[in-house]
């Protein structure tokens, strides 16, 4: 039975190979199987992945084949991105706005116009110091 | 121009047993399985996928060549294996290039193990 087994793995091998070592891989079986049959077995699963994966040239067939699904798995993220943005476009656009309201409108603004004002004040002070060339005033600039 | 044989080493274990077993005289398949587990003390077992494997690329490569060897009662399914003379050539610098390896790996070794002592 094993030696069946056996043979039929053989059999699955590249016919070049088979052809060639396959007598020969058959002819050991029957010499040392009897010390035991798994390990060969093993040894002819291996070789088997090993000879159609790496020697027939099937490994680019299988690099191609995991390229094309990490492919279509990107693509079918990035759809289904799309289409979560559009859902959450729509909804944003289908929102009631709130009315303005005047009193935190005038808030907001001064908040605004004071930070504008502290920002204009610190990068003219930055200015000058990280360009000593520059050590003229804009009011220098009106004579 | 590379060297071809420096451009085979280093050799795998498989190729490197393989050569060894078959550099004395000429293996059946089955003989150099046995060779390669006396040569390991039992550590190295090549199955008859990887054996074949290997027998067929150092085949390719010209360092292993089949031999006709008919004699009665022999199973009419073996084939007999041999190192070629490039084969030898290679083995001979494999060899050279490991026993400077272990030279290397010995100084160093009693080197620490001075300085272990100290």
């Amino acid at each position: 039975m094993n030696r069946l087994f056996y043979r039929g793995l053989i059999r699955l091998h590249p016919r070049a190979f088979r052809e060639r070592f396959g007598d020969e891989m058959l002819c050991i079986f029957d010499e040392a199987s009897r010390l035991g049959s798994g390990r060969f077995i093993a040894d002819a699963f291996a070789s088997l992945a090993r000879q159609w994966l790496f020697h027939s040239g099937l490994w680019r067939l299988a690099v191609g084949a995991g390229l094309t699904a990490l492919l279509i798995v990107g693509y079918a993220h990035s759809e289904a991105n799309g289409q979560r943005a559009a859902e959450l476009r729509y909804e944003a656009q289908q929102k009631p706005v709130p009315p303005l309201d005047q009193a935190e409108f005038n808030r907001e603004a001064a908040r605004a116009v004071a930070m504008l004002t502290r920002l204009r004040d610190s990068s003219g002070k930055t200015s000058h110091r990280l360009h000593p060339l520059h050590a003229v005033s804009p009011s220098d600039d009106i004579d | 121009m590379k060297d071809p044989i420096a451009s085979l080493l280093p050799l795998s274990p498989a190729a490197l047993h393989i050569m060894t077993a078959v550099a004395g005289e000429e293996r059946h398949g089955y003989a150099i399985m046995q060779e390669v587990a006396r040569q390991s003390d039992g550590r190295y077992r090549l199955g008859p996928g990887t054996l074949y494997e290997n027998i067929e690329k150092l085949i390719g490569r010209g360092l292993i060549r089949e031999v006709a060897r008919s004699s009665s009662g022999d199973d009419p399914r073996r084939r007999y294996y041999q190192l070629t003379t490039f084969g030898r050539r290679v083995l001979s610098a494999e060899v050279t290039r490991l026993a400077s390896v272990l030279r290397s790996a010995k100084m160093r070794l009693a080197t620490s193990n001075s300085g272990d002592a100290s």
